[in-house]
């Protein structure tokens, strides 16, 4: 850190959200283990073999993913490592949590919904049975036009026509909404669309706020996933 | 049932900002005995500050989740927090001074009414705020930002994005300079330099004022007493009017009746509570309430009123580089003479209006994937900015706060419903008002290109509310003399924003500091006196 920090400072060195792409990237990497949307006390584990129902829904969810994600930007890599770190942050969210009430003008409490994750467990099986009636294999199975155009039914179904923002992901209509809205708000796709390094929810010290911020790296063909 | 008594020399009601300051400084200018007294929790976890900014990062959950008190509000509230260190530990840490128009409305412009102090007096005492809180910035041109010395630290660097939106700005012919805020441009009082984590509502180093610092000096200093979870429900009037103690209420034991008795009170507890206090604590002694013989107690609150504008830049911005930090000008805070009465002022950010990542295109097609990125981007190609002025709104005398029986906290306390009116004489004016900053505006735009997205005018908000224990010349005009104290009471003060006769048109902390920090001194002078040097003198005095 090249800023003068105070002795007594409780900087940890911990604190940083990967700050370029390539960090944001490559956060995941070592602790990609395909967690599911399950509670705590039976996601986050890979299954081998003995949770049949949790590695379905991760595959499914890797599917979705690959249609609601941009796929190209962030490469087959990219997506499920955006897809381990959205059920990681699915796994810490409490229900009906109290919300920030603003500095300003917040009278009255405010509290977070409760927990999505049977929701969206029903419509990667939902999705995955509609795939089975209509197409005879299931979901991950269907040629990926056919993935997506059921994907585009079921979110036309979903997501009410007036819902034009993305929402806060916890409150998503649907579970492919949720794991965009909860992409789009993380530092890294910021900087995927700035195409810079700005680490938006970095604690990133005063001199570099004065400096343009640093392209982002193209990505190599191992960020891709290419061999 | 018997109950405890907590006797004191000095007992402060309220641990926020104005609270802080008041036992900071008469803990180092006099011998007094200080307790300060706080409804709510201690939240002392510079150590969590990390883990709870996260979590608000990725769930939007309450950084300060025990800063508040199940129950206790008022319809109007402008914020629940109510902790040790109050809104103090939420706030954005934006500080700059008034002007001295503030100071001379009824003179120079025949609105509201003239300020029972003098802007070199102020001055003195926003120094000493500055450098107590310790408040980085740089002046802008004299002439709109009077000043007798310099900041006590360097403002903090302009982000890219702002230089780029100050060359936009000012090629309107109006003046920019950085926002003073409280937060470190240097290691400063034994806190953290500021490293751009953006998140001030929760500040993870340290690095942005909070009064828990303060008090956790004393603290440790063994120069004040802390009871905090300590609820003051009503103030007691004794022989001759003086205020004989605080009936209080200790959450951790409600069912044993706390006494505070205390030689001098000081209420510090904001524009709302320092009302509800008085207004609650209505007496045989004391009918329409303490220290309200003029009726005035809850009377003539205001606040000043947004005006904010979303414009597109001609400019690569980078959004998310330094949301929090932003521009200031006082230009229409020092207008000259004008014909009728409108003084705002105006502020820019770097913002991501129409710029987020969203769910639909124009025509209600759904971005998905490659589709929402390639948008996104599209979007994000041109830089867009935040406008707000603050036009001030004078009071009229039935603005403000009223006991609410409908509605009352788990021990039966009645509360409040706060109603913001305008005085006649400024209603008219409005449309002036928004007319003319629209215009700024629009004049904006014009000298520096991009166009407008959105304007939004808050009518129902007044920010930085203030009033409601106002102080002046007259008894029967005032609640509290010129230095807050009670004109019904000898031993009792109110200190900070509530003592405002008006609320001005910026941030009103820094002034809610300065005007508390001359209620301190010159309660100070009336208490034995500690003979020590304080760690931030007074200019003022020093010169003297």
């Amino acid at each position: 850190m090249s800023q003068n920090v105070h002795p007594r400072d409780p900087i940890r060195p911990s604190a940083s959200r990967s700050p370029t792409r390539r960090g944001f990237l490559g956060a995941a990497v070592a602790t990609a283990t395909g967690v599911g949307l399950g509670s705590r006390a039976t996601a986050g584990q890979p299954s081998a073999g003995g949770d049949p129902v949790g590695d379905r829904r991760r595959a499914l969810l890797r599917a979705v993913a690959g249609h609601a994600l941009p796929a190209d930007a962030l490469g087959e890599d990219g997506i499920s490592e955006q897809v381990a770190a959205f059920e990681r942050w699915s796994r810490g969210f409490e229900p009906v949590a109290e919300l920030d009430h603003p500095y300003i003008w917040s009278d009255e409490l405010v509290y977070g919904p409760p927990d999505p994750r049977p929701g969206w467990q029903a419509q990667l099986d939902g999705l995955d049975l509609e795939a089975r009636r209509r197409h005879g294999a299931g979901f991950v199975e269907l040629p990926v036009g056919h993935r997506a155009e059921l994907l585009r039914e079921h979110l036309e179904r979903a997501v009410p026509a007036g819902l034009r923002e993305l929402p806060f992901a916890a409150e998503a209509p649907h579970v492919a909404i949720a794991l965009l809205a909860w992409w789009a708000g993380t530092s890294g796709a910021n900087d995927l669309c700035h195409g810079a390094a700005i680490g938006r929810h970095e604690c990133r010290g005063l001199p570099s706020a004065a400096q343009r911020p640093e392209p982002l790296a193209p990505p190599s063909r191992a960020d891709r996933g290419e061999r | 049932m018997a109950g405890r008594v907590h006797e004191t020399g000095v007992c402060i009601l309220g641990s926020g900002i104005t609270g802080a300051l008041v036992a900071e400084r008469l803990a180092e200018q006099t011998t007094a005995r200080i307790t300060v007294v706080e409804a709510g929790d201690r939240i002392f976890n510079l150590d969590q500050r990390f883990e709870r900014r996260d979590r608000f990062l990725d769930y939007r959950e309450n950084p300060w989740p025990d800063d508040h008190i199940r129950g206790q509000t008022g319809r109007g509230l402008q914020s629940r927090s109510m902790c040790v260190g109050g809104l103090g530990l939420h706030w954005g840490g934006t500080t700059p001074r008034f002007t001295p128009e503030d100071l001379r409305l009824r003179s120079l412009y025949g609105v509201g009414e003239d300020w029972p102090v003098e802007w070199e007096e102020l001055d003195a005492f926003y120094q000493e705020a500055e450098e107590r809180i310790g408040i980085a910035g740089v002046q802008g041109p004299p002439e709109l930002d009077p000043r007798s010395r310099d900041y006590p630290m360097p403002a903090l660097p302009l982000s890219y994005n702002l230089e780029k939106l100050r060359a936009w700005g000012e090629r309107s012919g109006i003046p920019f300079w950085p926002n003073p805020v409280s937060k470190n441009s240097r290691p400063y009082r034994g806190r953290n330099v500021c490293v751009r984590c953006d998140t001030c509502t929760i500040c993870p180093t340290g690095a942005k004022y909070s009064p828990d610092f303060t008090l956790q000096e004393l603290l440790a200093r063994e120069r004040i007493e802390l009871l905090d979870r300590t609820l003051v429900r009503r103030l007691v009037v004794g022989e001759r009017g003086r205020i004989a103690g605080a009936k209080a209420l200790d959450r951790d034991r409600p069912d044993e009746p706390l006494e505070l008795r205390a030689d001098v009170f000081v209420v510090a507890l904001g524009y709302a509570w320092s009302a509800h206090l008085l207004l609650l604590s209505a007496s045989d002694r004391a009918p329409a309430g303490v220290a309200n013989r003029s009726g005035l107690v809850g009377r003539f609150m205001s606040g000043h009123r947004p005006y904010n504008a979303f414009v597109e830049v001609p400019e690569k911005l980078y959004p998310g580089i330094y949301e929090m930090d932003s521009l200031l000008s006082k230009s229409f805070q020092r207008p000259g003479d004008i014909d009728r009465y409108v003084r705002h002022d105006l502020r820019i950010w770097e913002s991501d209006f129409g710029r987020r990542p969203r769910l639909r295109s124009d025509d209600g097609e759904l971005l998905l994937g490659e589709d929402l990125l390639a948008d996104w981007r599209q979007r994000g190609e041109r830089g867009a900015a935040r406008l707000r002025a603050y036009y001030d709104v004078i009071p009229a005398e039935g603005s403000g706060l009223r006991i609410d029986t409908s509605r009352t906290n788990e021990w039966g306390d009645p509360m409040f419903r706060i109603e913001m009116q305008p005085a006649p004489e400024t209603s008219e004016l409005i449309p002036l008002a928004e007319a003319q900053i629209e215009g700024v505006f629009d004049r904006m735009i014009a000298a520096g290109g991009g166009r407008l997205l959105e304007r939004r005018v808050s009518r129902e908000i007044h920010d930085h509310p203030a009033g409601g224990c106002r102080m002046g010349a007259d008894p029967a005009t005032s609640v509290v003399d010129p230095y807050g104290r009670s004109w019904d009471h000898e031993n009792l003060w109110i200190v900070g924003a509530p003592t405002m006769p008006s609320a001005g048109c910026n941030n009103g902390t820094l002034t809610f500091a300065a005007l508390t920090l001359r209620s301190a001194a010159k309660l100070a002078a009336l208490l034995p006196p500690s003979g020590a040097e304080p760690a931030i003198p007074h200019r003022a005095e020093v010169a003297a």
